[in-house]
């Protein structure tokens, strides 16, 4: 399976955490659409980093661009953003996971 | 590993909400803009069609005329589907003092505070010019060999400059314009790198010895005569001669 190539920013135990959560038959469409939220988030961050004069260039490589091609220009980008990125996708499955949690834990009230 | 939930935790139609929601906000945010345009493969023109643009543009250049607003976009439209590429003669409202006029060979243009003959081989038989371009130094110091295409035009000569010539001297600075002599049928990209010419009255443009030789502006059918067009900056097209 090909790795998506926001996937190697983000911490694997938190995003297992989540998915995790769910049942065994659920957890590849979790997993698929908690990925589609961490590229959307990735994709933002690194757009706003970037001059307004190039910032559609750059939504056309991260939307049309190969895996190998956004990872050749990811790795020539400041560290600082690196980290940026690392942070903004662990923060976005947190936020996911307490957004997933708060539903439930309202749903488990509701029914006692 | 843990023991899976006999029960989901979290609901996947939650999970597929967010989403949606991620989505829309991310779409909101960042609305798709047009990337750098790049240049088409222009479609053949005709050359029945060809042969009277270019004499269009052979009747303007030589006469030096002001054509009117509506015929002046009709002929850029035509240059532009030529090129293949757009072309214009005023942008962000912007013009130069003519689009169509005579050329002046100038001397070479120095870029660099220290530039001669010696550094810069491609100047046969040219001049260096003894002050630098009345629009500054060059972006970055050019390449051994590599060709200037420099053009100056006597923006001096605009309504309001003398009200806003801070702003124009950042606005007009290398900006990307194409000189065309259409008497050879020869396009040349080229950035405007001085707003004052030696002799104004007489000429309309001035060019760095590599624009007057590859435009070949002063072949005994173009007589100096050319017409010059701003390409708008998102076009990514360097400068040199361009084939038409």
């Amino acid at each position: 399976m090909n790795t998506l190539w926001f996937e190697q920013y983000a911490s694997d135990s938190l995003f297992n955490s989540v998915v995790d959560g769910f049942v065994e038959v659920q957890q590849v469409a979790a997993s698929q659409k908690l990925l589609a939220i961490l590229e959307l988030a990735a994709k933002a961050l690194l757009i706003e980093e970037t001059e307004e004069a190039y910032q559609a260039d750059v939504a056309q490589l991260l939307s049309t661009g190969s895996a190998e091609e956004i990872n050749d220009w990811l790795v020539n980008q400041p560290l600082s953003i690196i980290n940026s990125l690392k942070e903004r996708l662990d923060r976005t499955i947190l936020q996911v996971q307490a957004q997933l949690a708060a539903k439930g834990s309202s749903v488990i009230l509701q029914s006692t | 590993m843990p023991p899976l939930p006999a029960t989901s935790l979290y609901s996947l139609e939650l999970l597929d909400t967010l989403l949606q929601k991620k989505q829309a906000e991310f779409a909101v945010t960042f609305p798709e803009k047009p990337v750098t345009q790049q240049i088409n493969n222009p479609q053949p023109t005709p050359e029945p069609e060809r042969d009277e643009i270019f004499a269009k543009l052979e009747t303007a250049a030589s006469s030096l005329s002001q054509l009117s607003e509506k015929e002046l976009l009709y002929l850029e439209q035509q240059v532009s589907d030529l090129l293949g590429f757009e072309v214009t003669s005023s942008l962000d409202d912007q013009r130069l003092t003519h689009t169509f006029g005579k050329i002046q060979a100038l001397a070479e243009f120095v870029l660099q505070p220290h530039q001669n003959t010696v550094s810069t081989p491609a100047v046969r038989g040219a001049n260096m010019q003894a002050t630098r371009p009345t629009l500054g130094w060059a972006k970055k110091p050019p390449e051994n060999g590599e060709k200037h295409f420099l053009l100056a035009n006597h923006l001096l000569l605009l309504e309001d400059w003398h009200l806003k010539y801070a702003h124009y001297k950042n606005w007009y600075k290398w900006r990307k314009l194409l000189v065309l002599n259409p008497f050879n049928r020869v396009a040349v990209i080229v950035e405007l790198a001085s707003f004052t010419l030696p002799n104004p009255m007489q000429y309309q443009f001035g060019g760095s010895p590599d624009v007057i030789r590859a435009s070949q502006a002063w072949s005994p059918e173009a007589q100096g005569h050319v017409c010059v067009f701003f390409i708008p900056e998102e076009i990514a097209i360097k400068p040199g001669l361009h084939k038409i």
